[in-house]
């Protein structure tokens, strides 16, 4: 694979690039003729932050950037994209700061915890430095790009003032000409409730980030339903949580499956499994042969115990991508898979 | 350098400063405290005055306003001598320090065909316990020495207990009145122990000077006269220091305690009428003989404690336990700042004194102002030096947190000088600490650096800050710049790494700026590592989290890097009930899932040979293969919690062709190696704007 395996890009086309390593996600946009959008951000042990590495690769910096809440999977790398910072936005969410520091008797968690508030405190001190790129993340608060426009649907005022953290997150509407793009975030149910009662046309896009890494919870009938006046063909894309419970679940009934009865594929940027584990070339497959061949073989026994899958060796390019293009018309143009990148039909 | 008895030295100071001082203008009298250097100085200045020759004498506070009152009395004893110009100069608070040091430096001129005399009393206290090097102040004393020993062409004499300052210099031998002086000297309820001690001690307590004689009977009333006689030739101790850890220590002298750290605040000679106020009315009689006759010495009509026993209670091990807490210090500086202002008061409407003794009292109001925190009392008090708003400043924010009320002092300041580098750099810090108005914490930082590119402490606090918004590459020019002004001069100092290098490197990591701290921390010499307490911890957490970041977390955050791979730490090598070692790793649980009943485990194995990496890896077991590896009080897998840290072992009987058998044992939690504390709190603007309180973040 060349060093950038996407350029080059047709010049007025709505470009999507939607990142998930297995922890982590992060959605890049390229407006026509050049203005570029980051909306969270995320590493892995190849990358300190993979929007920063596509928007080197294409010698381009961003116009704005959003942090749709404040968790490390939505919020690592972005401070280096701050740095001299010269965009137009940055839009942030209620910035929920964690008591943690590196006195926790777990460094992981400290890790975790410290790096978001780093990013936090980069954003406060850019919007300090330059008014004019605050951007309070709350419903219907829009922001002009290009020729698109991005549209705040969460929180409203009382969920700012009750959420957990991911009832804090920002979905976020994009429109640019007949396209229209529904970014997720992690909102969960009680929050797509709110949403969805305040606007009825959530189902009509062509492209979705699945909300919260397509768990049960994520999902709305307001979003995945068909809805009989929208002809377009939907695209969907979901990032993986390779974490504790790891998401999206593939058995029959949960979440996979759950949105799986409305379109006939859903697009993984990865599978819930360890990151350096999974950088295969991409895989187009069902749900169930995921779950009976979607993970690697252990390696390394243990007496009595199944074996260790060993981590492989940083990569160089960027992986775990699924990008997508749009004309003005809204037909989708070209559609690409990096490695570890899953597609999986009903 | 010629040793005297005070009587000779009144009598060789005398002809020296009125005859031969021509030649040697500067003098110094050289004694250990409680010579009796200021006796010499009183007897002298008699002797003095009637030999029609102006005689000055100045007395430093031995305290942060030293500099500022050696110009000041200087300034207001020539007034009264019919030069007012300096005095004008040195009241006139739009004139900045520089100013003023001149305008007496001419003054001095003036009055140097008058041939004046300039008597200024012992300063050891000042060399001791002067505030940091940052503090203007200090610089104040450095100039007000260099006026008066290189640049006045007056005859003077200053009394010394060290080295500094540079002059013709008389030994004062001490007077040791011995045993004998026990016995016939007044003690009132003391005197048996005087007596007892005067035997048990006789031909040791020779060697004592008339202060140390006293505090020894004091320690032997308290402890009995064997234990004080012992302690006579003690190496270690001072008998002002057994006197001090002994009431202390007792509740039986809590009064006497009370009164002592109060009058420790006194800082000039006081009256009866000051004492009873201090408290010392209601002693009890023995308490009171105590203070009276031990504790105090007199000089005239006045009283004294004597600078070592006022310095003693800032010394170890008293200076983190103080005896008086905030309120009754506060309490004491302002029955001081009114006793003083009264006297200034009193002198000014007799106008039958000096000048000089209206301004020691005036100066001395301001200082106990300043030090009850008292900011309208001190604005008022002010004399007119910048110097004592930094004072003021510091006090409201180090000692009573006032940091808003500091922040308008030095706001003040720069109004009057806006190029005051400790003004600009502490109006920033009192903003910062309280998360407020970052543009101008920055604003003034910067200047701080501008104004005094060649302080350490500016440029670390000012990346401390950029640090803490997240702006790692401007903090990283920010250091860069610091050290291309600071490293081609710096000495290599311990103070230097600590106060930029460390401080710089604790903040990066606490912002995750790993590389940045790793570079830091490189700075630091080897050979200063060692004699610097935190870089051990610093360097150790630094390995940890870069560790983390990179591969995540196997081992519990307590554990030392150094020992990581030095196990198993759980295990021995041999086992008694499973043989002997064959292999082990280090895990965390990342998560359990109930419902598949499965454990996820972030794996590493030790590096196969020396040189070579460890092995990174991620393993699911199911709850019943987990249960059936647990050791007996391990919990059941059931019962494992997220990042739960564990070692797994095998083990195979020598010999034997049994398959290894492997058991799971966790770790017991607990706190890792302490770090410095960061301050301020590095969330303080994050918390604000959580808050709602930083208006323009809602």
């Amino acid at each position: 694979m060349n060093a950038n395996p996407i350029a080059p890009l047709a010049p007025d086309a709505l470009y999507v690039f939607v990142f998930g390593p297995g922890y982590g996600e992060s959605v890049v946009l390229r407006i026509p003729p050049a203005h570029w959008v980051v909306i969270d951000g995320c590493r892995s042990s190849s990358f300190s932050s993979y929007p920063a590495k596509l928007l080197k690769d294409f010698g381009a910096h961003a116009d704005i950037l959003v942090l749709t809440h404040p968790h490390l999977d939505h919020a690592a790398g972005l401070d280096g994209l701050l740095d001299d910072w010269k965009g137009h936005k940055v839009g942030c969410c209620e910035p929920i700061v964690e008591n943690v520091d590196e006195m926790h008797p777990n460094a992981q968690k400290a890790v975790e915890g410290l790096t978001v508030k780093k990013v936090l405190s980069r954003i406060q001190s850019v919007w300090r430095k330059r008014e004019d790129t605050r951007w309070p993340l709350c419903r219907g608060t829009l922001q002009a790009v290009g020729d698109a426009r991005l549209e705040v649907l969460h929180p409203d005022e009382e969920a700012l003032r009750t959420s957990s953290v991911n009832g804090l997150s920002s979905p976020i509407l994009i429109e640019w000409h007949r396209v229209r793009l529904l970014l997720g975030s992690d909102l969960e149910l009680p929050g797509w409730e709110d949403v969805a009662a305040s606007r009825s046309d959530l189902a009509r896009h062509h492209l979705l980030k699945l909300p919260h890494h397509a768990s049960d919870n994520g999902r709305h009938e307001a979003v995945a339903r068909r809805d009989a006046a929208w002809s377009p063909p939907r695209f969907w894309i979901a990032t993986p949580m390779n974490r504790k419970w790891k998401l999206p679940q593939f058995d029959d009934g949960q979440g996979l499956a759950q949105w799986l009865e409305h379109e006939p594929e859903v697009h993984l940027t990865g599978l819930p499994e360890p990151y350096r584990s999974m950088s295969l070339p991409p895989w187009i497959t069902d749900r169930r042969r995921v779950l009976l061949e979607g993970r690697p073989p252990p390696q390394d026994s243990i007496p009595g115990l199944p074996g260790i899958i060993p981590d492989r060796p940083p990569r160089e390019t960027l992986d775990h991508f699924i990008m997508a293009a749009f004309s003005r018309d809204g037909q989708r143009i070209d559609v690409r898979h990096g490695d570890g990148a899953v597609v999986i039909k009903a | 350098m010629q040793s005297l008895f005070p009587d000779e030295a009144v009598e060789e100071l005398e002809a020296h400063l009125t005859t031969g001082a021509e030649r040697r203008p500067a003098l110094k009298l050289l004694g250990s405290p409680g010579s009796g250097r200021t006796t010499v100085l009183d007897r002298l200045g008699e002797r003095l005055q009637g030999g029609g020759r102006p005689v000055i004498r100045v007395t430093p506070s031995g305290d942060w306003d030293s500099g500022l009152g050696i110009v000041l009395q200087l300034a207001a004893h020539m007034a009264s001598l019919g030069e007012d110009r300096a005095y004008k100069a040195v009241r006139d608070p739009s004139r900045l320090w520089e100013d003023k040091v001149e305008a007496v430096r001419e003054a001095a001129e003036a009055l140097a065909p008058r041939r004046p005399i300039l008597l200024i009393d012992p300063v050891d206290s000042v060399y001791r316990e002067r505030p940091h090097d940052d503090f203007p102040a200090t610089g104040c004393l450095e100039d007000a020495w260099q006026l008066v020993f290189r640049e006045l062409h007056w005859s003077r004499l200053v009394a010394a207990s060290r080295d500094r300052p540079s002059a013709s210099t008389y030994r004062l031998q001490s007077v040791h009145p011995g045993a004998s002086w026990l016995r016939t000297s007044a003690w009132g309820t003391l005197a048996p122990a005087a007596d007892r001690l005067a035997s048990e001690g006789e031909e040791a307590l020779g060697d004592l000077s008339p202060l140390d004689l006293r505090l020894m009977v004091a320690l032997a009333e308290l402890e009995g006269a064997p234990f004080a006689a012992r302690k006579v030739r003690d190496p270690i101790y001072r008998p002002v220091s057994l006197l001090a850890l002994r009431v202390a220590g007792d509740p039986l002298y809590v009064e006497l305690k009370r009164v002592w750290a109060r009058l420790a605040l006194v800082r000039t000679p006081f009256d009866r009428e000051l004492l009873q106020k201090i408290g010392a009315g209601g002693l009890g009689e023995r308490e009171r003989d105590l203070l009276e006759r031990c504790l105090l010495s007199r000089r005239g009509a006045s009283y004294v404690l004597h600078p070592i026993l006022r310095s003693v209670l800032r010394s170890e091990p008293f200076r983190d336990r103080p005896w008086l807490d905030p309120v009754e210090a506060r309490s004491t500086h302002e029955l001081l700042r009114n006793d003083h202002r009264e006297r200034r008061d009193r002198l000014r409407a007799g106008a039958v004194s000096p000048p000089r003794e209206a301004v020691l009292h005036h100066a001395e109001a301001f200082h106990h102002a300043q030090a009850a925190g008292d900011m309208a009392g001190a604005m008022e008090l002010r004399l007119g030096f910048i110097e004592e708003l930094d004072a003021l400043g510091r006090s409201l924010s180090e000692h009573w947190r006032r940091r808003g009320e500091a922040a308008q002092v030095f706001e003040q300041v720069l109004s009057i000088d806006p190029d005051h580098a400790y003004a600009h750099h502490y109006l920033a810090y009192n903003l910062d600490i309280e998360g407020r108005d970052p543009d101008r914490v920055e604003k003034h930082y910067r200047r701080a650096v501008e104004e005094q590119p060649e302080h350490p402490w500016w440029h670390s606090r000012w990346i401390r800050f950029l640090l803490t918004e997240g702006r790692s590459r401007e903090a990283r020019r920010a250091f860069g710049a610091a050290m291309a002004e600071l490293a081609p001069t710096e000495p290599h100092r311990s103070s230097f790494y600590r106060q930029l290098h460390l401080e710089v490197a604790r903040m990066a990591l606490h912002r995750m700026d790993l590389e940045l701290a790793g570079e830091v921390l490189d700075l630091v010499p080897a050979g200063q590592r060692e004699d610097l307490t935190k870089y051990g911890p610093l360097a150790r957490r630094l390995r940890v989290l870069r560790e983390v970041q990179q591969n995540g977390a196997v081992f519990p955050a307590w554990m030392s890097p150094d020992a990581w791979w030095q196990g198993p730490h759980l295990f021995q090598r041999d086992e008694p009930e499973l043989g002997h070692l064959r292999g082990w790793c280090s895990a965390r649980v990342d998560g359990t899932d109930p419902e598949a009943e499965i454990v996820r485990f972030r794996v590493a194995r030790p590096p196969a040979a020396e040189g070579a990496a460890p092995t990174y890896g991620w393993m699911e077991v199911g709850f019943e293969a987990l249960d059936r590896l647990r050791a007996r009080d391990c919990p059941s897998a059931r019962e494992l919690t997220e990042d739960t840290f564990v070692e797994l072992a095998w083990f195979a009987r020598n010999g034997s062709d049994e398959a290894p058998v492997t058991q799971v044992r966790i770790f017991k939690p607990a706190a890792p190696e302490a770090l410095p504390r960061i301050f301020p709190d590095p969330d303080r603007y994050l918390r604000r704007w959580r808050a709602g309180e930083d208006g323009r973040l809602a």
